[in-house]
């Protein structure tokens, strides 16, 4: 593999967006992902290559790592943030090569309930695993998750929920899904601290992930 | 570093335990079993009773003695890489207990005589266990009974490269053992340079130092060696029931020690240190793991600091009983009170039921609490990066600072503990996880480091070395 996409790989896992990143000093100064990308386009190669063997391998390490425990969600975000700079500058060859584009997914914190931090990890963690998010918010009401449904046609609908109070507004959420027989176009993913599995399974959601990390490989298994 | 330190005594506090030890070493004295030792002291000043054997020290004495005195103290390791160096405005170190004739069997949990087999385990632990500095004694019982010490020197010398505080049953045995420190350092000088070991003598409260101890005393003073004094007056019996009245006691005798040490060999480093226990009143054994306890260790860590201007070194790691979740919170209060107030060197790691046994799975327990004590003793930084200003203003409202380079930096450089041992996920990842219980976590990690971990052995014509003078003390003591 040439040296320029390993170099692109070591900055996505080192999080080094740019050249002016300050996360490892001994390489103070040294191109980022921005400019080796830039170098990668100039020279002109491979768009697939640059994503696959360059920008997803080093983001691939990351995961890893992450899994086994030896670095924290905030290496993994700002590592998908360098991920995404790269990504952003190869967006107009994507469209000139006719690659795939992304998957949607629209998220949201159901009616009545405020909390964000949780649903804003996952929003982020998707992102960072290249998912297009369309964060509603928070106290989302059912007509507002069917309108987004309708109009973005995500292949994911994300509902979080931290309070048992608001809990049943999940459900109402996929039962209007149903209604509008949308249940075959999305797919919904419940979650939030006192959410579970079972309860998952009850109210007839098709995924359930108890963190963000988890959440992004159910993601991709609904996908597949 | 933190800077105000836990003040569990006011400034006049001090300075009334400082003049009432200084009253209790002019006007009550030690008793000195030691001709030697009471004619050098009454040549330095002190009013001798050769007879009662009785050393009164004259406060002129103390205070130009301690004066003189080195005030960093050196654990030194196999390699410069392992050294402890204990000074007042650096982080404290640690080190195991010593001292414990039982053993907790790794995997069968079992309480039961200590072998030289465990201290090779236990050895092989405190090398891979990065909050642990120095290693302490354990009195194995399948070698020898005159020579154990020497045999136990030999492993700790050979299976780990920390620097090991270690007591010689006599002062022939000592000489065996410096030989032995001499056959590793090379030259005498080598070894009063980076002091390997750390030997430990005894005054026997109230007020008694045995003819032995100061053999001892004076023999690694020849040779620099660092002489910890075990001073543990038990609270209540062997010293007034009284804290304060503990406090004026222990510190005379710790200064009377220190003050013959100096005499006898001039610059020899005694640690800033004694342990008082507190009696248990329905059985008169010593406890370690009181509250009193805990206020003891911050009260030796400040006057060591405040007054004297010496390293403390205190218990507090100590803890009584053989009960997880008990000698959990003792170690925990009393090391907490220990660092906040200063200490240097938190001593009893891996050490249960009143210093008696050593648990392998309470060391890597002890490790992590270590670990967080350490973050505890940073403390908190107040400057133009840790205030945030410009991360805070960037994110601004409804933002995340998860992603910020600021977090990440902080963060890689240990700003939150993250914890090994300790399991803080919620109850439905760690039922996932296998539903693990903290000693079950705490016995993998230890098998794990005693599969994987490898320490260098000594060279071959040291090893050949060591074994000789083990097999001549065996010849000779047993
Ligand atoms: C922080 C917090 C708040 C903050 C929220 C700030 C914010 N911007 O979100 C504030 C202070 C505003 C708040 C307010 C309230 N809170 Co509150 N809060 C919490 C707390 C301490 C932490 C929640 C959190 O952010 N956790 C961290 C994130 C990362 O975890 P998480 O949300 O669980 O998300 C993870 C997973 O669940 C999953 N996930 C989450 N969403 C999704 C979605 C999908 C699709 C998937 C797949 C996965 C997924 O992935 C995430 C990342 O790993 C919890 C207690 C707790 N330990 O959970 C209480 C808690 C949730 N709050 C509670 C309460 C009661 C309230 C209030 C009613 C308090 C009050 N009386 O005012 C209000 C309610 C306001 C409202 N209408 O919503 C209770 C709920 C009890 C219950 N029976 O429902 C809790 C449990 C505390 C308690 N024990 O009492 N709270």
């Amino acid at each position: 593999m040439s040296d320029l996409l390993k170099a692109i790989a070591e900055n996505v896992i080192q999080g080094r967006s740019d050249k002016q990143s300050p996360l490892v000093k001994d390489m103070a100064g040294a191109p980022g992902v921005k400019e080796l990308t830039e170098r990668a386009i100039k020279e002109g190669m491979d768009v697939e290559d640059i994503i696959n063997k360059g920008l997803l391998a080093g983001m691939d390490v990351v995961g890893k790592r992450f899994k086994n425990d030896e670095i924290f969600i905030p290496e993994v975000l700002i590592s998908a943030e360098a991920l995404g700079v790269g990504m952003e500058l190869l967006k107009p060859l994507i469209v000139e090569s006719g690659l795939k584009p992304t998957s949607k997914v629209v998220i949201g914190t159901v009616k009545g309930d405020l909390h964000d931090i949780g649903k804003n990890l996952v929003s982020m963690m998707l992102q960072g695993a290249q998912f297009e998010v369309i964060d509603l918010g928070v106290d989302i009401s059912t007509d507002s998750f069917i309108d987004s449904i309708k109009k973005e046609k995500p292949k994911i609908l994300g509902l979080s929920c931290l309070l048992t109070s608001s809990m049943h507004e999940m459900k109402t959420v996929i039962d209007a899904v149903k209604k509008e027989n949308l249940q075959n176009q999305v797919k919904i993913m419940v979650g939030g601290a006192p959410v579970t599995q079972d309860y998952a399974s009850r109210i007839g959601a098709d995924g359930f992930a108890e963190d963000a990390v988890i959440a992004v490989d159910r993601v991709k298994e609904l996908i597949k | 570093m933190i800077k105000p330190y836990l003040r569990l005594l006011s400034g006049d506090d001090l300075k009334k335990i400082h003049e009432a030890s200084l009253s209790i070493l002019e006007n009550t004295g030690m008793l000195i079993d030691h001709q030697e030792a009471r004619n050098m002291l009454q040549e330095a000043g002190a009013n001798v009773d050769h007879e009662k054997k009785i050393v009164k020290f004259p406060p002129e004495l103390v205070e130009e003695t301690l004066k003189n005195m080195d005030r960093t103290i050196l654990h030194a390791g196999r390699d410069p890489e392992y050294d402890a160096v204990l000074k007042i405005g650096e982080d404290f170190c640690t080190r195991t207990a010593g001292g414990a004739t039982s053993y907790i069997d790794l995997k069968t949990g079992d309480y039961r005589r200590a072998k030289i087999s465990d201290l090779e385990e236990f050895a092989t632990l405190v090398d891979a266990l990065p909050n642990v500095n120095a290693v302490g004694t354990l009195h194995c019982g399948d070698i020898p009974e005159q020579t154990a010490d020497i045999h136990c020197l030999q492993t700790l010398l050979e299976k780990q490269r920390k620097n090991i505080v270690h007591n010689a049953f006599t002062v022939k045995n000592l000489e065996y053992m410096i030989e032995m420190m001499l056959a590793v350092r090379g030259t005498k000088e080598k070894l009063k340079e980076r002091p390997l070991v750390h030997t430990i003598i005894a005054v026997l409260s109230p007020l008694y130092m045995p003819e032995d101890d100061i053999d001892q005393l004076i023999l690694a003073g020849k040779y620099g060696i660092p002489t910890g004094v075990v001073i543990m007056p038990s609270v209540g019996s062997a010293s007034p029931i009284t804290l304060a009245g503990t406090l004026a006691q222990g510190n005379a005798e710790l200064l009377g020690s220190i003050t013959l040490a100096q005499v006898a060999n001039p610059g020899h480093p005694i640690p800033y240190f004694f342990e008082p226990t507190v009696t248990e009143m329905k059985s008169g054994d010593s406890l370690m793991g009181t509250p009193e306890s805990a206020m003891l260790c911050a009260a030796i860590a400040q006057l060591g600091i405040e007054f004297y201007g010496f390293p403390p070194n205190g218990i507090g790691l100590m803890s009584d009983g053989a009960i997880c979740e008990q000698t959990l919170f003792q170690k925990a209060c009393n090391g907490v009170m220990q660092c906040l107030g200063g200490g240097s060197l938190l001593i009893a790691a891996g050490a249960i039921d009143s210093v008696l046994a050593i648990s392998p799975i309470q060391l890597v327990i002890d490790d992590e609490i270590i670990g967080m004590l350490h973050r505890i003793s940073r403390g908190i930084e107040v400057n133009d990066d840790t205030l945030a200003l410009d991360i805070i203003d960037k994110v601004g409202p409804r933002g995340s600072f998860l992603a910020q380079a600021h977090t990440v930096l902080h963060l890689r450089e240990g700003d939150l503990f993250n914890p090994h041992i300790f399991d803080w996920n919620k109850r439905d990842k760690w039922i996932t996880r296998g539903a693990k219980g903290l000693e079950q976590r705490a016995r993998e990690k230890a098998m794990d480091i005693l599969k994987n971990h490898k320490v260098d052995p000594l060279p071959d014509n040291v090893l050949k070395e060591l074994r000789a003078i083990v097999k001549k003390a065996n010849d000779t003591l047993v």
